[in-house]
């Protein structure tokens, strides 16, 4: 039988989260976009303000991947905040390989993440989901999660860097 | 002529930051929505680890120049994307009606674009109502495109309930 084990990531796992965000980036077709190094992902969640947080899943020796990895699956999460409500729980990226998935992994993370969001005393877990990504979709519903977007309305907007820079020097 | 001027939040500002927040939530007809205090404000926002910064806009009282009083407040914190790294996230906006059109959103959104810059931020990023027409205007106006729209994200929502279930799984 598989197992496993969930813990929070150490700065020494940083190759392997770059490894598994191109891995989902490549699955939502957005690989060329991953622009972030090591070392940045080492200075941003490990420095002493971290950015983000991670949990890893760690497969024993016996079951490493085909290329020797025991990381097998990850979750990046941050804290948000709500005028209303105060903290929440914001669930950036969550990922699991593919050979690895249906053993419970992800239900783990999401336990996890549910615990780490009640000991923090956060109201809710928020988090973005594509809406043509219909397993992720089905997973996160079957759960009771609900659809913000579609119930209440909310889109999510970007200003990107070349508007900012016009805005931060405009008379 | 009112004038004005933006300056980052105080420990001291909780008080009017949460009387705006439960104005703002008043004109939305939920003001029983709101349940965060002054003590959560002080200790979130201002304690060793801030879980958000305030901007906050001051008017000078015409009677008594030395005194001011706060109309506007904008929220915001830091987020991460793990394909380009940090992001500032603008949470929330509100001007007091009596002072909208008078130039407090253009430079609030100004200071903001200028904290973004200088903390390595690839954008800025906040979420609109779809139907709040002139807060979407508003924002294409500056620049800003819809990625809901356009790469179909969706916000989703594990509430308290929820959470406390997977918890006990």
């Amino acid at each position: 039988m598989a197992s496993f084990r969930i813990r929070a990531a150490r700065p020494e796992d940083c190759p392997d989260l770059l490894r598994l965000i191109k891995e989902l980036a490549k699955y939502e077709d957005m690989e060329d976009q991953v622009v972030l190094t090591e070392k940045e992902l080492l200075e941003d969640g490990f420095g002493e303000h971290p950015f983000y947080h991670c949990l890893v899943a760690e497969v024993p020796k016996e079951q490493w991947s085909s290329e020797e990895h025991s990381i097998v699956g990850f979750a990046m999460y941050y804290f948000t905040y709500d005028p209303w409500i105060g903290k929440l729980l914001y669930l950036e990226d969550f990922y699991v390989m593919a050979e690895y998935r249906g053993l419970g992994i992800g239900s783990e993370i999401l336990k996890n993440l549910s615990q780490l969001a009640v000991k923090c005393r956060c109201s809710s877990m928020h988090f973005l989901v594509a809406e043509w990504n219909e397993p992720s979709i089905r997973f996160y519903k079957r759960r009771g999660a609900s659809d913000l977007s579609t119930e209440e309305g909310w889109r999510l907007f970007k200003i990107d860097k070349k508007h900012l820079l016009k805005m931060a020097t405009e008379e | 002529m009112n004038c004005f001027r933006i300056r980052p939040a105080t420990p001291q500002d909780c008080p009017e930051i949460l009387h705006l927040i439960k104005e703002r939530a008043a004109y939305e007809h939920t003001p029983n929505a709101v349940t965060l205090t002054e003590e959560d404000l002080l200790q979130d926002g201002f304690g060793e680890h801030p879980f958000y910064y305030c901007l906050v806009a001051e008017v000078q009282n015409e009677e008594q120049i030395e005194r001011s009083y706060t109309v506007g407040y904008a929220m915001y914190y830091f987020t991460y994307d793990p394909r380009i790294g940090k992001l500032l996230y603008l949470e929330d906006f509100y001007i007091m009606e009596p002072y909208q059109g008078l130039g407090i959103g253009s430079e609030i959104l100004k200071i903001l674009s200028q904290t973004a810059l200088e903390t390595n931020c690839s954008c800025m990023q906040f979420l609109v109502v779809i139907w709040n027409q002139p807060s979407v205007e508003y924002y294409m106006r500056c620049g800003a495109s819809d990625l809901s729209t356009e790469e179909g994200w969706h916000l989703f929502r594990f509430n308290e309930e929820t959470l406390l279930r997977m918890a006990a799984e």
